[in-house]
């Protein structure tokens, strides 16, 4: 293939050679979607798999009792205390479906993150059947599914601390069997600077992995 | 109305008069496959738990599953789960469980399951429990899901 001896137009004034124009197009394009992606990320800097929520969100603290050390002690959940994060549910251990997943996904997820972040994130289970969850049953449950942490809160601050959190739970009579409790079923995710920044829907945990993409991000940028 | 349509209005109705009435008939009807059959494992003080699994039906009509036992447990239910608009989640008690035709039912805990309810011993992990479905039509199911730590 021979070079054209003469590549501009013989007719007319010199103009800018075609590959010229073709990279400034791009350029042009390329500024404008990086401009587009720009201003994209800065209304929602990360892509959560979870529910986002709005910057400076302050999670409410709580109190209760929990097994700790092998006894149970009174429990103070105040959010983003040495620097850890939480990933914390509302269930009970009557539970015969959801809570068991719940933990189990949330421990899953935490195993997948690297070495360095997965002692940075505890997982709490708060009971919303306080009447039949002890901190020995409450400790056992969450034990068997992994690792983590089980709190009793009476009521009437139970209620106080599950509204604080939007969760809401009612007794469900099953005939001829014990009683259920029906509830919110979302896991909320406390940085180390004491904001809720996510929130899953149990249906959601199945994806470990992107749990586990939500959980980096947030444990690498509190 | 023009004759074709009467005659074919006609025929329907003859065709419908005489195909026999199903009769309930005893014993197995379609035989039911399952598939990825699990009991959650629980810790011991844990007095209940679900089956997950996915149930085929390979025969030409519904089945409809109206009861299921396990040595295993004082009761076991068929359950749904509802959502309320208070976006409460929890499980109900359900009169049947339908596989349809030629299709499949998967159990799960954000659907169907069954529930087994006042475990009579530990459960431990690998080891099967035995379930009885019946249904409808007064056919029998069993069928062995392991225990399985979600």
């Amino acid at each position: 293939m021979t070079a054209p001896a003469h590549p501009e137009g013989a007719a007319g004034p010199a103009t800018r050679p075609w590959y010229v124009s073709a990279g400034l197009a791009l350029a042009a394009v390329a500024l404008l979607l990086g401009l587009a992606w720009g201003a994209a990320r800065l209304r929602s800097p990360y892509p959560f798999y979870g529910t986002a929520y709005p910057a400076g969100t302050q999670a409410a603290p709580f109190q209760g009792v929990a097994v700790q050390g092998g006894a149970a002690r009174p429990f103070a959940f105040t959010p983003g205390a040495g620097g850890q994060a939480t990933a914390l549910f509302f269930g009970f251990t009557h539970c015969a479906s959801i809570c068991p997943l719940s933990l189990s996904y949330l421990n899953k997820a935490r195993a997948l993150l690297p070495a360095e972040l997965r002692s940075k994130l505890n997982i709490v289970l708060v009971s919303v059947d306080p009447a039949r969850d002890t901190p020995a049953r409450l400790g056992e449950y969450v034990g068997f599914f992994g690792s983590g942490t089980g709190v009793r809160i009476p009521e009437p601050a139970l209620g106080q601390v599950a509204q604080a959190y939007g969760v809401a739970y009612q007794k469900a009579e099953l005939q001829g069997a014990a009683y259920q409790i029906n509830h919110t079923t979302a896991t909320y995710l406390i940085d180390a600077r004491g904001q809720l920044r996510v929130l899953w829907d149990y249906t959601q945990l199945p994806q470990v992995e992107r749990v586990k993409a939500d959980l980096q991000y947030v444990l690498e940028t509190p | 109305m023009p004759v074709p349509a009467r005659l074919f209005i006609l025929l329907l109705a003859l065709l419908t008069a005489c195909r026999p009435a199903p009769q309930a008939q005893a014993g197995p009807t379609a035989t039911l496959t399952v598939e990825a059959a699990r009991v959650v494992a629980v810790p011991p003080s844990v007095k209940e738990t679900s089956v997950f699994g996915t149930l085929r039906n390979p025969g030409g009509r519904p089945l409809r599953l109206t009861g299921v036992q396990s040595p295993a447990a004082d009761h076991a239910m068929l359950m749904v789960t509802r959502t309320d608009a208070q976006g409460r989640t929890g499980m109900q008690m359900t009169d049947a469980l339908t596989v349809p035709a030629g299709g499949e039912l998967v159990l799960s805990d954000t659907g169907d399951h069954i529930m087994l309810m006042g475990l009579r011993a530990p459960l431990r992990e690998g080891e099967p429990v035995a379930l009885t479905l019946t249904d409808d039509a007064g056919g029998t199911h069993t069928l062995q899901a392991p225990v399985v730590k979600p």
